[in-house]
């Protein structure tokens, strides 16, 4: 590794400005921040600082979703890896390029990003719209805004939103059946063209006919749905550690399940031929990663504790709402985004709270 | 009383729990300035022969308080810049400072000309207590919690529990109100043995404040106990080194030429409490202690001291510790998928979480690399104020100086934890501090322009 360092010593000035390659100067930062840590140091005091960095902060993102990116591959194939790496390379060509144009460092943010967007697109999705989801996602759900920490929407959820309205066919009949028992489809390569199992039912169309899926299924995650949406145990294992280091915040994920429980318990109370049981609201279509992994995301999501509370309950009845009472068929995508768009009216109530409270106390 | 949050760093190099005295060195430096004085005025001239606690220069900046002379010898002038050198030295009898053998007027008048003044601080700022304002309240804090800041409480209280107490007697009838004794919850026996001695004491009253940082801070406690700064009183704050200097001076008679210093820190390898003449070369005081390996020496803790350069080669009169960082040698391969169990972190997202607590040898590395504030919330979890770092962060970035004074940002400490914690690595503290002096400047001089306006 001596070697690898002396190399990155040696080509800096290379990519230093009057370099001759210094307006790929992100590129090269970026490829030496991924295999050595940050060389600064303090300038003055705090002259010692945590180890926590945010290369670290996106890592834990990634790993609390290798559960669920696993279970994805066990049951939808092969595909999933390739739909990865075309996330990665699309999104990641808009990264650099906003990198190179702002003459900034390439910030972390996008890692996951690109890991979360072919998880929740259905796994038949065909690579290129992936690839214009994770770009459109990319480029107005962020870099518009100013980049990573300025953004004002989930740029995972803005890129499927986008899909979802542009491509409205591959992204409602792309659902194939999950494979079965052993083996899964470990070994398959699953698209439209040759898998013979072709199925739009995931469990919250057939919820909209009065048909309420096995539970047990749904936990495990042999049902059909966005790639990485149908193993709710997989994701509960993930969110769960992702809570427990800190990263994901449990108040807006309790909100959001808590709030979603109860209004469809008190629906279904009504009327259980029509609307679905709460056990199978939390495990059905995408509410768990959702909550997990996209609700959470610290940017986008309100700053103060109280702001979280109030954060995860209208999105957790906003997910009621549209998936009982609208055309469409699964809510948490447009929920997100709009309690997206509430959270700095949110924060504003909550930070004129504290603020009165502070003066108070003066 | 509430006091929120805080947090301790562990830091390897805690030095021993005993006192010990080097040897006299050949010559003293004594800086003509340190955190809050600036002995501007000289009393004496190159050459001249001073004694024991003679004035050599005086502070006119802050209510003339004197820099003394530690020991007898020649003063040298212009030799350091900004410092006074003293050599040919000999321990000789202290001469007090003021007319006649004994000092004679106020306690306060004797506290100035002893030298004791300088261990006083006001509790509601940074600066030096005004000896003309009547003293409304005292907060005695007996523990030093930033890591190696300054010789830790139960060292000094051991070596004088009694001389502790009757500084306490004296410092009670300076003050009006009543003198609140921070002290550590704690069942040691020292803690134990200290509270009882206070519940005989009439006017003190014991505050227990948990063993975090920066929960010993006059700011926090005086907030914490609802004492009001005003114009006409102030409220002084001080640590067991005060109480014992106001001991030294009003019981003893005797002038404050001395320092404990603490020497520790990662890259300390002898880490020790010295007591030592002010001016006590700092070069003399590392030599020996600390590694070969670059280091950074800090006047100060990690949190709050300032990087001693070129500039400041002797013990001020208001140093109280070194810190010595070791500069980081090499680089990490893949961090951001290390397990970390050899680093402790405030946040879980290490595995660290799952040993006990360790003294971790931190060097002045980043570790990270600058990012935009990503709101996650561990600033404002940490801060002992209770205000909002990463939201005056982004109004600050937006110049939005008036919201920023609603936020309170004046009611930062200036603890550091913000800036220790921030995973972007940002320096909150430097921007709450830039912001408050820009409010400071801009919204309330431009208030102040206006209401003359309106009077003329």
């Amino acid at each position: 590794m001596k070697l690898l360092e002396k190399l990155f010593d040696r080509t800096r000035p290379q990519f230093e400005p009057g370099g001759r390659w210094h307006l790929l100067r992100p590129l090269a930062q970026g490829t030496e921040a991924f295999f050595f840590g940050s060389n600064e140091t303090t300038h003055a005091a705090p002259h010692a600082r945590d180890p926590l960095d945010s290369k670290r902060f996106m890592m834990m993102v990634i790993i609390a979703l290798f559960p669920a990116f696993l279970a994805s591959v066990y049951f939808f194939g092969l595909r999933i890896i390739v739909m990865m790496a075309v996330s990665y390379i699309a999104g990641g060509i808009v990264e650099v390029a906003f990198a190179i144009l702002r003459k900034k460092d390439i910030h972390e943010g996008f890692f996951v990003t690109g890991f979360l967007f072919p998880l929740v697109v259905p796994p038949t999705t065909p690579l290129w719209v992936v690839a214009v989801g994770v770009v459109f996602g990319v480029l107005v759900g962020k870099e518009v805004f100013g980049g990573t920490g300025r953004n004002l929407f989930n740029p995972v959820l803005v890129g499927r939103a986008f899909l979802a309205v542009a491509y409205p066919r591959p992204l409602a009949s792309g659902y194939v059946i999950p494979g079965q028992w052993p083996w899964g489809r470990l070994t398959e390569y699953a698209t439209l063209a040759n898998t013979d199992a072709i199925s739009g039912a995931t469990p919250l169309s057939l919820g909209k006919q009065g048909q309420f899926g096995d539970l047990m299924e749904m936990l495990v995650g042999s049902i059909s749905g966005s790639a990485g949406e149908t193993s709710a145990l997989a994701i509960l294992i993930g969110g769960v550690f992702l809570c427990m280091v800190r990263v994901a915040n449990y108040r807006t994920v309790a909100g959001i399940l808590g709030t979603v429980f109860v209004f469809s318990a008190i629906l279904h109370q009504a009327d259980p031929s029509r609307f679905g049981p709460p056990l199978w609201h939390l495990l059905a279509g995408g509410l768990f990663l959702g909550a997990f992994f996209m609700a959470t995301d610290p940017v986008t999501s309100p700053a103060t504790n109280g702001g979280k509370w109030v954060y995860g309950i209208l999105i957790g009845a906003l997910v009621v709402l549209i998936r009982n009472f609208s055309g469409w068929v699964e809510g948490v995508m447009f929920a997100i985004l709009l309690g997206n768009l509430a959270s700095p009216l949110i924060d504003e109530v909550f930070i004129g709270l504290r603020m009165r409270r502070l003066q108070r106390e003066q | 009383m509430k006091l929120r949050s805080g947090y301790n760093i562990r830091l390897a190099g805690r030095p021993a729990g005993r006192i010990s005295v080097p040897d006299q060195p050949d010559i003293l430096l004594l800086p003509q300035r340190s955190r809050r004085l600036q002995f501007n005025k000289l009393l004496v001239k190159s050459g001249q022969s001073v004694r024991c606690g003679q004035v050599l220069a005086i502070a006119t900046g802050q209510f003339d308080l004197p820099l003394l002379a530690p020991l007898d010898g020649i003063v040298r002038l212009r030799v350091h810049r900004g410092h006074i050198q003293l050599e040919s030295l000999r321990r000789g009898e202290p001469r007090v400072a003021s007319a006649g053998d004994a000092p004679t007027g106020t306690h306060k008048q004797a506290l100035i000309d002893l030298g004791a003044w300088s261990y006083l601080y006001d509790a509601h700022g940074d600066g030096v207590p005004d000896p003309a304002r009547p003293v409304a309240a005292a907060i005695v804090a007996t523990t030093q919690l930033e890591p190696f800041a300054g010789p830790r409480g139960d060292v000094l209280l051991s070596d004088s529990l009694n001389a502790f107490l009757r500084g306490l007697d004296c410092l009670v009838s300076l003050v009006d109100g009543v003198t609140y004794v921070a002290v550590p919850r704690s069942r040691n026996s020292l803690a134990v043995q200290l509270r009882q001695s206070l519940s005989e004491m009439p006017r003190i009253q014991v505050v227990d404040i948990p063993l975090r940082y920066p929960l010993d801070h006059f700011n926090v406690l005086a907030l914490a106990l609802g004492l009001k700064s005003s114009r006409e009183q102030t409220v002084w704050g001080l640590q067991t080194e005060g109480v014992l200097a106001i001991d030294q001076a009003l019981n003893g008679r005797q002038p404050l030429l001395d320092r404990v210093v603490a020497v520790g820190g990662s890259a300390v390898s002898e880490p020790v409490h010295l007591r030592v003449p002010v001016g006590y070369p700092i070069q003399s005081l590392l030599a020996g202690r600390v590694t070969q390996a670059p280091h950074r020496v800090i006047n100060g803790g990690v949190l709050n001291g300032q990087t001693v350069d070129e500039h400041q080669l002797g013990v001020g009169v208001e140093s109280t510790g070194f810190t010595v960082l070791l500069e980081p040698t090499r680089r990490e391969l893949w961090g951001f998928v290390r397990t970390g169990l050899d680093r402790i972190s405030y946040s879980n997202c290490f595995m660290s979480l799952f040993r006990p607590k360790y003294p971790e040898p931190l060097t002045t590395a980043l570790r990270g690399e600058h990012r935009p504030c990503i709101g996650c919330g561990f600033c404002e979890e940490l801060c002992p104020a209770g205000i909002m770092p990463h939201w005056i962060h982004k109004l600050a970035y937006r110049d939005a100086l008036e919201e920023i004074d609603r936020c309170a940002a004046h009611k930062c400490v200036g603890c550091g934890l913000c800036s220790y914690v921030c995973p972007s690595k940002l320096d909150l503290r430097r921007e709450i501090r830039d912001a408050n002096e820009a409010i400071r400047r801009d919204l309330h001089t431009a208030e102040a322009t206006e209401t003359e306006e309106v009077v003329g």
